[in-house]
């Protein structure tokens, strides 16, 4: 099919899914048993160093194989199926590369390596290339560049060929706070492109500026996957805080006291309403049609602890 | 039935693949160290003797019998002739497959090559064969393409008077000799390469396999006899050579064992390769 003639592309099969996984190395399990369907969008990669994080990325990658289970690109195992590698780019965390060849060259060999056309490797190189920002230094050896510009080369490598599941190891690392914004914006107009975008980071606030939709990997196993508010609902030992800003704080505290789905109410320092509740997204259903009926008005709605940091902390036990 | 792709628009390239891996592999390995001019320079250097072997030859047959008397084996235009250039070439081998043939896998394993290769639709015996086919073409750049110029050469100087032998044949058997002896060592080189990730360290053992081994054997020879000679390397490809080209054996032993020996040194480089370049791990 030619470039120019694109096809959208539906498959009743999981862009990405492990089953059953593990992975030894020797006798230390790097991935226990652990199974997730990861599918279009950015997902989040979170784990502590030394958590299985970079196990399970080249399990998924396809670069590493299953002691036990399977890995599944659309429906298919990838080292059974090598053409499947076409749809899929891949950046490594590190950040040793082809020195000797210039940004330009070493793409174009990538791209090259994806068997497309001779006609076509120019143009899309110079366009990965643009879109990574790096086109000023495409004719530099890679040896000259800079960390963050080495990362930025390595993502063009990932996205020269369009693949449809791309896979960023810690691909903010070493980056300048402007290329970070560049990358970070990329990253995102691909999930909302529709593409599949799996990062790797320990790093949370990263994570957070990308997505909410995380894989939460600890001691080898996956400890949750999902929309962190939804994770965060389903942490009951830790309810959820939620601070509501109001005109009349006293009567909407009275209010929500009332309430089952709250378990405690308290005013805090700045005259916020601070509820405590175990289920948060019930919680945030109700709560318009509780302040309709009662009339009640409410300015301002901060959750307190369903950040990124705070489930990551809930669910590892730290 | 769930669709999980939300129909974005999807690009996958179109007809035939414009080149297969391993030629990619294979045509970067082979251009990226023309751009150095000191290995254009060891190239050129290592064309000098055939271009003193080509002198002679013309001279040897223009001035006749005292020519080829002191050209030796130089003034020589049969296979056994031939066979005696391409020995003379192991030095030019030796350095120029050092500098072309030690990195290449062991950069790539240090660089992280491997990863950005092996995440691309390509299988170890392409990855493998492009990398061979980088040491395989400068091995015959330094011997068979001398070889095949000299015959031509030496066709024409002598006004066909030597025949179809040196026309066809003569050529045949270098090719023949050079391609299995240029993969056998292709193939030992990338092991080498492959087993560390310090291209100083490679190159030693290259070095060490190549002459160190000739060296040893010839001193313990003097006191063990010639069997000592199999710890000899490269003494085996020319034992084993010496007879495609219908030359004098240069050991004592039948040159079946040096052919067995070199079918055991390539296909041990082979296992080295596929145990050390893995696009999956796989644990026992």
């Amino acid at each position: 099919m030619s470039p120019d003639i694109a096809r959208p592309v539906t498959t009743p099969f999981p862009v990405l899914q492990a089953r059953r996984v593990s992975k030894w190395f020797g006798e230390v399990i790097a991935v226990n048993d652990s199974s997730l369907t990861v599918g279009p969008g950015v997902t989040g990669l979170l784990g502590l160093n030394g958590a299985g994080k970079t196990t399970l990325f080249k399990l998924l990658s396809g670069l590493i194989e299953p002691s036990q289970g399977e890995v599944l690109i659309f429906g298919q195992r990838l080292r059974r199926e090598v053409g499947l590698f076409r749809r899929i780019g891949f950046c490594p965390e590190s950040e040793a590369m082809h020195d000797w060849l210039t940004g330009r060259e070493f793409v174009s060999l990538m791209l090259r390596l994806m068997g497309v056309p001779g006609p076509e490797i120019a143009p899309r190189t110079a366009a990965a290339l643009d879109r990574v920002h790096l086109a000023d230094a495409a004719d530099r050896r890679i040896g000259s560049y800079s960390k963050g510009m080495r990362q930025k080369i390595k993502m063009a490598q990932a996205l020269v060929h369009d693949p449809d599941i791309i896979f960023l190891d810690e691909p903010l690392n070493g980056m300048d706070p402007v290329a970070r914004h560049e990358i970070i914006a990329l990253v995102k107009q691909l999930g909302a492109a529709g593409k599949t975008v799996l990062v790797s980071s320990h790093i949370l606030p990263e994570i957070e500026e990308m997505t909410r939709n995380i894989v939460l990997i600890h001691h080898g196993k996956v400890l949750a996957e999902g929309d962190v508010t939804e994770i965060r609902d389903k942490i009951h030992d830790h309810p959820t805080i939620v601070a509501l800003s109001a005109p009349e704080p006293r009567r909407l505290a009275s209010f929500l006291a009332g309430r089952e789905l709250v378990m405690g109410v308290e005013l805090d320092e700045r005259g916020r309403v601070v509820a405590r509740t175990d289920h948060a997204v019930a919680f945030y259903r109700a709560l318009p049609g509780w302040l309709l009926a009662e009339k009640l008005a409410v300015d301002e709605i901060e959750t307190l602890d369903d950040s990124l940091q705070a489930v990551f902390d809930y669910l590892v036990g730290d | 039935m769930p669709v999980y792709e939300r129909g974005y628009r999807h690009w996958e390239p179109s007809g035939r693949r414009e080149a297969a891996p391993w030629w990619v592999i294979a045509r970067r390995g082979i251009l990226a160290p023309l751009r150095t001019r000191r290995f254009l320079a060891l190239l050129l250097l290592a064309w000098v003797p055939a271009v003193v072997k080509g002198v002679i030859l013309y001279f040897s047959f223009q001035a006749g019998d005292l020519m080829k008397l002191l050209g030796g084996s130089w003034s020589a235009v049969d296979a056994p002739g031939f066979f005696a250039f391409l020995e003379k070439q192991r030095g030019f081998v030796l350095i120029v497959l050092a500098i072309i043939g030690t990195p290449l896998v062991a950069r790539d394993r240090s660089e992280n090559g491997l990863a950005l290769y092996f995440a691309r639709p390509l299988t170890l015996r392409d990855y493998v064969l492009g990398k061979l086919l980088i040491v395989l073409f400068y091995f015959l750049i330094v011997t068979l393409a001398p070889v095949l110029l000299l015959a031509l050469f030496g066709y024409l100087v002598t006004s066909g008077a030597t025949g179809l032998d040196m026309l066809l044949l003569t050529p045949l058997r270098a090719t023949v000799y050079c391609l299995l002896v240029g993969t056998s060592l292709g193939l030992v080189l990338l092991a080498l390469s492959a087993a560390g990730r310090r291209t100083v360290f490679i190159a030693m053992s290259w070095l060490l396999l190549f002459a160190g081994s000739a060296l040893v054997a010839k001193i313990l020879a003097l006191f063990g006899g010639p069997w000592m000679k199999l710890l000899d390397f490269p003494a085996q490809y020319e034992h084993a050579g010496s007879l495609l080209f219908g030359a004098k054996a240069p050991l004592e032993y039948p040159r079946l064992i040096s052919c067995l020996l070199i079918a055991g040194y390539t296909v041990g480089a082979w296992a080295v390769l596929r145990r050390r370049i893995r696009p999956v791990e796989v644990v026992s």
